[in-house]
Formats: C-alpha cells, sequence, structure tokens
C-alpha cells in the first residue's frame, strides 16, 4: 500500500530519507537513554559512604553534551529519551515522583542552558581545539551548574526532601555538577569527531606508544591515589599522574587529554571514596571537596593546554602549507625573493637565492649593501631613489627596473617588485623584494621596436620617393617648357603660337603638380575629425600609462602636474597624438643626458578663461636659438632618423583645434613644449 | 646637311612634349615615342641621331631597350633620364654603353650639352664604320694568295719566312705584297696593319 503512494523518484527519495531519520532518532533515543541510566549508576556508585555524597553527577553532563552534538531541532528527542532514564534510575532509589520530576526539570535546564551559551559564543561546532572553545566551554558549564543549582535546592526545599539546608545542596550540586561536565562533555564532543576510520593507518609505534601511555597511567593512578602504600601518603605524589596527562595533551591532543583526564578522575574518585590515597584521608564531605577542586582545576587546565597546543599545530601546518605554496610559486616564476630587515640590513633569501645569476647558494649577498654592490653604477642611484621614495611616500609596494651583476661579470636587466612591511606605527620594518630576470623578455622588445622603426621608415620612404616622382614629372616638363621658350625668344623671329602653347603646358602641369599635392593632404586628412567632451588630464594619465613602459627601459622618470581644468570639446585621438609626439620628443632629445637626471615632466593648467595649456619638458640638449621658430616645419629634423614629421603634425593638429603650439628653452637644460587648446574648438573654428 | 636627329622616348606627354620642344628649339629635329616598343617598330631610315630615354618606362624599361638595341648591328647612342637617381643604376647604364645619365628635372644645358656629345659619338662611330666598310670591301677584291701573304704581312714576318711557307720565292712574296699595298689603298706597311686591325674586330683575317 506504501509502494502505491510512492510512484516518483522524488517520492522515493523522501521517503527514504525519512526512513533514515527515523533510524537515526531511534539511535539518539537510545544512546541518550543509555547514557543517562548509566550516568546515574555512575554517580551513585561514586557516592563517599557513609553519608551519601555524589562526587560526581554524569547524567547532567551527558544531556549538556548530546545537546551540544545533536542539531537544536533535535533538542526535544533529547530531553524525551532522557526522561524514562531518569525515572527509572530515581525511582528506584525510593525517592517521590514529584521530587523526581523536579529534578528531571532543574538537570535540563542546566544541560540547555550550557548548550545555549557554547553555541552563542562559539559560532561553529564546538571541538576544543582552540583556546576560545575550551574557555567557553567551561564558562557554560560553570554558569549553567551555578543557575541551574538555584532551581534544583528550591525544589527540594519546597517538596521537603532530605535535610540539608538550602545552601548545603546548592554548593554540593554546583560542585558535583561542574566536575561532571569538565570530565564528561569534552570527552564525548571530542571523541565523538574521532574518525574510527583512521585508526587502522595508525603506525605501529604510535600504537606501542598509545599502550605505553595507558599502562603508565593506569599503573601511576592506582599506585597513588587507589593503594594504601605508605608512600601514597605524601600529598606532593598528586603530580605524579601530571607528567602522563601532558605527554596524552602534547602527543595526542584533546583526544588524548580528554581520555586520560576521564581515567584518572574515576580512579581518583574511587580512591577518595574508599579513603584511598592522598585525597582520602579526611571526613568524606572534605574529602569530596577537595577531590572535586582538584579535578576542576586538573580538567581545565589540561583541556586550555591540549587546545592551545593543537592551535599551534593548526598554525603550523597551515604555515608549512603556505611555505610549501610559496617555494612551489617561487619554482615555477623563477624569481629571486629575499628579505631584507631594516633594522640589521640583513638579507636572507628564499629557495635558490641568485642561483640563476651564477651565484651559488652560499654566495648570494647576505646584507643589503652587498646586494646594492651588484647593481650597475648607473642604475644604482634610480633604484634607490624607487625604494626610497616608496618607502617614505608610506607605499606598501614598490617597482623598479634595473641591471643586476651576475658572477661572470656580465648584466641582467632585472624587474624588481617589492612590498614594506609596516609595524602598527606604519614604520618600515622589513622589505620582501622579487627580482624577475626581464633580459630576454627586453632584448626581444627592443628588437620589434626597431623593427617598427626601420619598416616605418622603409614604408615612409616608399611613400615619399612615389610623391617625389609623382611632383617630378610636371616640375621636369615645366622647367623643359621654359627652357624652351628663353630659346625661342632668343630666337630673331618671335613664334607666339608656339610661346602660347608653351605658356598654357606650363599652367597644365602646374594643376597637374598642385593636383597631386592636393591629393596627397586629402590622403593624410582622411580621417574625419571626431570632437567630443573629455577631460584631458584623463587623457594625460591615458598617455602616460601608455608610454610608461618606454621610459622606465629608457632610464627616465616621469613627473606629472596636472591642475583642475575644465573639460574640452576636441577630437582626443588627435590630442593624444600632440601628446605622443611630444613625448617621444622629449624622450629622444635625452638619449645623451646622465641616466640620473633624465625626466620628463608633465604640467596642465588653466591659462586664459576658455583656454587650457599642455607642457612637456625635458632636460635634454635644449633646441639652437636659431632653430625655435624652425622645428615645427615639415622635414626639419636635428635626429639622425627623423624624418622631421613629427611637430609638424603636432603643429598642423594643435591649429586644426584653434590652439598654439610653441617652444622654449628652459632656464637650466632642456626645453619645454607647450600647446594651447580651446576648451570648444568648435567655437574657435567658427570665429577663425 | 641634314640635320641630326634625336628620339625622345618618355611615357609621360607632358614630359616629352616639353623635351621635344626644347631639342627643336635647339634645332635638333626630334621625333617622340611614348614607349620602348613603339621606338622599335617605328621605322627608322640611317641617319645619325641619338636617344633620349626615360629609365623608368612602362612596359620595357630603358636599361631594357638599351640592351635590346646593343644587340643590333648600329644603334644610336643613349642619354638616360631617371625621375629619381638611384647610383646603381646609372652605373649599369653606363657600364652598357650610355652616353650620359641626367636626372630630371633636367636643366637645359646638361641636356643640349649630353645629346651633343651622343651626337659626337655617333658620327664617330658612324666614320669609323664607313671606313670598317671601305676597308672589307678592298680586302674583298684580294686573290687568296694575296690574303694569305697579308695575314703573314701584318703578323710581322719577313719575305723570306712568308716565302718559305708558302713554298714560294722571295721575289713573288714581294710582288703579292706590292700588290696587296696597292689593292688596299695604303701607303706603307703601318697603314696597311692598321686598316687590317680595324676589320679583324668585325670578323675579318
Amino acid at each position: 500500500m506504501n509502494a502505491l503512494r510512492l510512484g516518483s523518484p522524488a517520492a522515493l527519495f523522501r521517503y527514504a530519507a525519512r526512513k533514515r531519520r527515523a533510524s537515526h532518532i531511534g539511535a539518539l533515543c537510545f544512546l541518550v537513554f543509555a547514557g543517562y541510566y548509566l550516568g546515574t549508576r555512575v554517580g551513585l556508585a561514586l557516592t563517599f559512604l557513609p553519608n551519601p555524597i555524589s562526587v560526581l553527577w554524569p547524567p547532567n553532563a551527558i544531556l549538556f553534551a548530546a545537546l551540544l552534538l545533536v542539531p537544536r531541532r533535535l533538542w526535544w528527542v533529547v530531553v524525551v529519551a532522557a526522561l524514562p532514564a531518569h525515572l527509572l534510575a530515581e525511582l528506584e532509589g525510593g525517592v517521590p515522583l514529584s521530587m523526581v520530576l523536579c529534578w528531571f526539570v532543574s538537570n535540563v535546564a542546566e544541560a540547555a542552558i550550557g548548550a545555549l551559551v557554547v553555541q552563542f559564543v562559539v559560532s561553529r561546532r564546538l571541538a576544543f581545539d582552540r583556546l576560545l572553545d575550551v574557555s567557553a566551554f567551561l564558562f557554560a558549564a560553570f554558569a549553567a551548574a551555578f543557575l541551574s543549582s538555584f532551581l534544583d535546592s528550591a525544589f527540594v526545599a519546597l517538596i521537603g526532601w532530605g535535610e540539608s539546608g538550602y545552601w548545603d545542596l546548592w554548593r554540593t550540586r554546583l560542585l558535583s555538577n561542574v566536575t561532571a561536565s569538565v570530565i564528561f562533555v569534552p570527552l564525548l564532543v571530542v571523541w565523538r569527531g574521532v574518525g574510527l576510520d583512521r585508526l587502522p593507518s595508525m603506525r605501529r609505534l604510535r600504537w606501542v606508544e598509545i599502550a605505553a601511555l595507558a599502562v603508565g597511567l593506569f599503573a601511576i593512578t592506582l599506585i597513588v591515589f587507589d593503594s594504601q602504600s605508605a608512600t601514597s601518603r605524601a600529598p606532593a605524589l598528586i603530580y605524579l599522574p601530571l607528567a602522563f596527562l601532558l605527554w596524552a595533551a602534547l602527543r595526542f591532543g584533546p583526544v588524548g587529554a580528554t581520555a586520560s583526564f576521564a581515567v584518572v578522575s574515576v580512579l581518583v574518585i574511587w580512591g577518595a571514596g574508599h579513603s584511598l590515597g592522598p585525597l582520602g584521608m579526611r571526613r568524606p564531605a572534605e574529602n569530596a571537596f577537595s577531590v572535586q577542586l582538584f579535578l576542576i582545576f586538573l580538567g581545565a587546565t589540561l583541556l586550555c593546554l591540549a587546545a592551545a597546543l593543537e592551535e599551534r599545530r593548526e598554525a603550523e601546518r597551515s604555515l608549512r602549507a603556505s611555505d610549501r605554496r610559496f617555494q612551489l610559486v617561487l619554482q615555477a616564476t623563477k624569481d629571486a625573493v629575499y628579505e631584507q630587515d631594516l633594522a640589521t640590513d640583513a638579507v636572507s633569501w628564499s629557495g635558490s637565492g641568485l642561483a640563476q645569476y651564477g651565484y651559488a647558494h652560499g654566495v648570494s649577498p647576505r646584507t643589503f649593501p652587498s646586494l646594492v654592490d651588484l647593481v650597475h653604477p648607473q642604475d644604482k642611484a634610480r633604484a634607490m631613489r624607487a625604494r626610497t621614495a616608496a618607502t617614505n611616500c608610506g607605499h606598501a609596494l614598490w617597482e623598479c627596473e634595473f641591471r643586476l651583476r651576475r658572477n661572470d661579470g656580465s648584466y641582467a636587466h632585472v624587474h624588481e617588485q617589492g612590498l614594506i612591511v609596516r609595524d602598527d606605527a606604519g614604520r618600515a620594518i622589513q622589505m620582501v623584494g622579487a627580482l624577475t630576470d626581464i633580459t630576454e623578455r627586453r632584448d626581444a622588445d627592443e628588437l620589434n621596436q626597431r623593427l617598427a622603426h626601420a619598416s616605418r621608415l622603409t614604408a615612409m620612404g616608399e611613400l615619399t620617393a612615389s610623391i617625389a616622382h609623382e611632383i617630378n614629372q610636371p616640375m621636369s616638363a615645366i622647367l623643359s617648357n621654359v627652357d624652351a621658350a628663353e630659346m625661342l625668344l632668343d630666337a630673331n623671329e618671335l613664334d607666339r603660337r608656339e610661346l602660347r602653347q608653351i605658356l598654357s603646358d606650363i599652367r597644365g602641369d602646374d594643376l597637374r603638380a598642385s593636383e597631386i599635392i592636393r591629393h596627397i593632404r586629402g590622403l593624410a586628412n582622411k580621417r574625419q575629425a571626431d570632437a567630443e567632451r573629455f577631460d584631458v588630464n584623463e587623457l594625460v594619465r591615458m598617455v602616460l600609462r601608455l608610454v610608461a613602459p618606454t621610459v622606465k627601459r629608457r632610464g627616465m622618470t616621469l613627473e606629472v602636474e596636472l591642475s583642475r581644468v575644465p573639460l574640452i570639446h576636441a577630437d582626443r585621438i588627435h590630442v593624444q597624438q600632440v601628446l605622443l609626439n611630444l613625448l617621444f620628443n622629449a624622450m629622444d632629445s635625452m638619449s645623451g643626458t646622465p641616466e640620473q637626471d633624465r625626466a620628463i615632466r608633465v604640467v596642465t593648467s588653466s591659462v586664459e578663461p576658455h583656454t587650457i595649456e599642455v607642457r612637456v619638458s625635458d632636460r635634454g640638449h635644449g633646441i639652437p636659438t636659431e632653430d625655435l621658430d624652425r622645428i615645427f616645419d615639415s622635414f626639419f629634423t636635428t635626429k639622425r632618423n627623423g624624418m622631421g614629421l613629427g611637430l609638424s603634425i603636432a603643429r598642423s593638429l594643435v591649429e586644426a583645434h584653434g590652439g598654439r603650439i610653441w617652444a622654449e628653452n628652459n632656464t637650466d637644460a632642456g626645453a619645454t613644449f607647450r600647446f594651447t587648446l580651446r576648451v570648444d574648438s568648435r567655437k574657435a573654428r567658427g570665429a577663425a | 646637311m641634314n640635320p641630326a636627329l634625336v628620339h625622345v622616348i618618355d611615357d609621360d606627354g607632358a614630359v616629352r612634349n616639353a623635351l621635344s620642344r626644347l631639342l627643336r628649339c635647339a634645332g635638333f629635329e626630334v621625333r617622340a615615342y611614348g614607349s620602348a616598343v613603339e621606338f622599335l617598330v617605328a621605322e627608322r631610315d640611317d641617319r645619325p641621331g641619338c636617344v633620349v630615354l626615360d629609365v623608368g618606362l612602362p612596359g620595357m624599361s630603358g636599361v631594357e631597350l638599351q640592351a635590346a638595341m646593343a644587340r643590333k648591328e648600329s644603334s644610336p647612342p643613349i642619354v638616360f633620364l631617371t625621375g629619381r637617381g638611384s647610383v646603381d643604376m646609372s652605373v649599369r647604364a653606363m657600364k652598357a654603353g650610355a652616353v650620359d645619365f641626367l636626372t630630371k628635372p633636367v636643366k637645359r644645358e646638361a641636356l643640349l650639352c649630353a645629346v651633343e656629345s651622343a651626337l659626337a659619338c655617333d658620327m664617330k662611330a658612324r666614320a669609323r664604320s664607313e671606313q670598317t666598310r671601305a676597308a672589307r670591301a678592298r680586302f674583298e677584291k684580294l686573290t687568296p694568295r694575296e690574303r694569305e701573304v697579308l695575314a703573314q704581312v701584318v703578323r710581322g714576318r719577313l719575305n723570306k719566312q712568308i716565302a718559305d711557307d708558302l713554298g714560294t720565292s722571295v721575289r713573288t712574296v714581294k710582288a703579292h705584297r706590292a700588290q696587296v699595298m696597292a689593292k688596299m689603298e695604303v701607303g706603307s706597311l703601318a697603314e696597311l696593319v692598321n686598316v687590317a686591325a680595324k676589320f679583324r674586330d668585325t670578323g675579318g683575317p
């Protein structure tokens, strides 16, 4: 009949899940019932006679642990399963039903308070492998017993069971329940998480160690706490098991610590209950008190220790893992990475150090000055400047390129990326640098650039040659016609018809030449001006990003000073072209400048209400005064490979926008090129 | 006297007209052609002259035309014109016998000078070939025996040696020799050697 309702796979799946859940709940009920009942029996068994004083009351701890281990929606199952066990155990002792039920209420209240407090403090599942877990648990256990004991004692006083006073009851219950919690909750919670499937893979030596630990712990605890021998009367002997407990915590973590502590606790209580050992020498009430305090403090300490050790082990594990990942990354990138302590200038290398530059592992520089010695003398000042600037300006990163001397004396081009580690006050305390060998990449770059330049020259050369030829033909015809006319004039009789024909031919040739020139101009202006509104500063930044690699490669620095300027309406590509031409011009002018002086400065400013100005200054060879007027002419160049077109193109582009471009020599060194742009070039055109 | 004939070959009509006009004003007779092929197929009388040739002709180029003309028996000397002066091209043209290599726009003096010297070249070549032709005609009149004697004489052999070689007497050789001198219309041995050398180049004895 069920099969009829289980038509679809989804329904079948739900049915299976329900069935599985039902069997889980069944197992949970049984475990809680059995645990609670057993706990009660143990608690009763460990009472100190002749006055029945319970040193330890495990059922509450078991309830507490059960609530921690099951999701909150199943707490009711735990409570329901514990009730029969509670009734069964307590009614056997002839306690009235009302009293039994009241106790159950206070027990459940304790477990619930404890579990709620723990879950409030610890967001993840409790595992006793962090100090936070342990302290949260200890606090919760104490708070739960502390609060619920008021209730418990009140119930007892209300019903009038027994002869003890309210505060005696409160104190006894508090201590016995805290003791039980400290012993059993960690034990159950930690051992619940132990994967039994891992056990077979443990090495034999580990098993031997476990056996030795167990035997030693048992023997020593039995001898110290459960024997009549004279030595057991020496109070200091109570520390003997500590060695084994520490061993367990150190070698086996929370799992070992909780288990061995439980063993010790049971043996200590049993001994004290039978007036044996150092804690069994006084009256039962006093014995119980000292056993409880002893166990609570011992247990708390041990849990903290095990958790701290575990935390540290975990940290080491993740550190090792990240270190291994780091080493893998290093191997993959072939970077040489060093750490520099800024206090001592000591340098330590990761991996193989500077091996790829020919320095065997032991020979890589050990101090920062000796590392700097390997930098090419011409690059040293610049590299140090980049570093110092980054350090002083509070940056976290720096990068620079320089040449590094290999062990064989040759130089490698190196790109360094560094991280500056700072203390809380922001002072730099450590530098971490990664050196990448970019020699090959750089060579390839340079080659590409040279090729590009050469092919550009060839293309330009061919273009100019064919233009020259085209214009040359009419010019040549004109010249010959003029010569012929001259000869005709020298002749005696004037052939007017012929002369007229010659003039007409010359006009024709002239028109043909200008037609060709107009055609060329048309080619150059083919791209329609495409005006849009944009921020010149943003464009400057974009262009500088574009040329930054070249600037860096040529060992130059860029300085930028951008003022607030209004948006302009112009052709972005044209302005970009002008700026690029000026920047490349500036770079070319400084090829002879000492490397530490090579700097390009770009400044934008607002000069008149509707005009902005861009300035590009270099520290190069400057411009001879007599050439200042000619540098913007076509085909005027001072460069060996120059075509003499860059500045003339820049001028025509700027003038097309209603601006002006000019150059001046700086008072100290180099030249400054300045151009202005109208904020709205349309108006300028309209006015022109 | 017939004016010298100048052939102007240039694909650019304006240039062609201007050059022709200039040369005509300078007193030359000019024939103009738009391409190398046009020049080659044109009927030509055997008048002294020269060629003014643009290097960069479309189709058959100036240098190719020069090579084609060199294969002919008599060809007028060439003055090259070029739009772009390239050294290797001018060297090649000059080696192949060009009279001059001028860059456009060409100056009047340079052009007229080059044309004059090309014409002078042609005159000289014509005179030389005329002499050769006459010498050859005279050579044709010699008997086989006289040709043998001539061959030996220009090689500088003595009458006696020649007589021994030919199996005849010195007297007979002397007679042949006088006959040769008379028929070749020369007055001395030196002259004879000179004339013989001229048509030896063109496939004589």
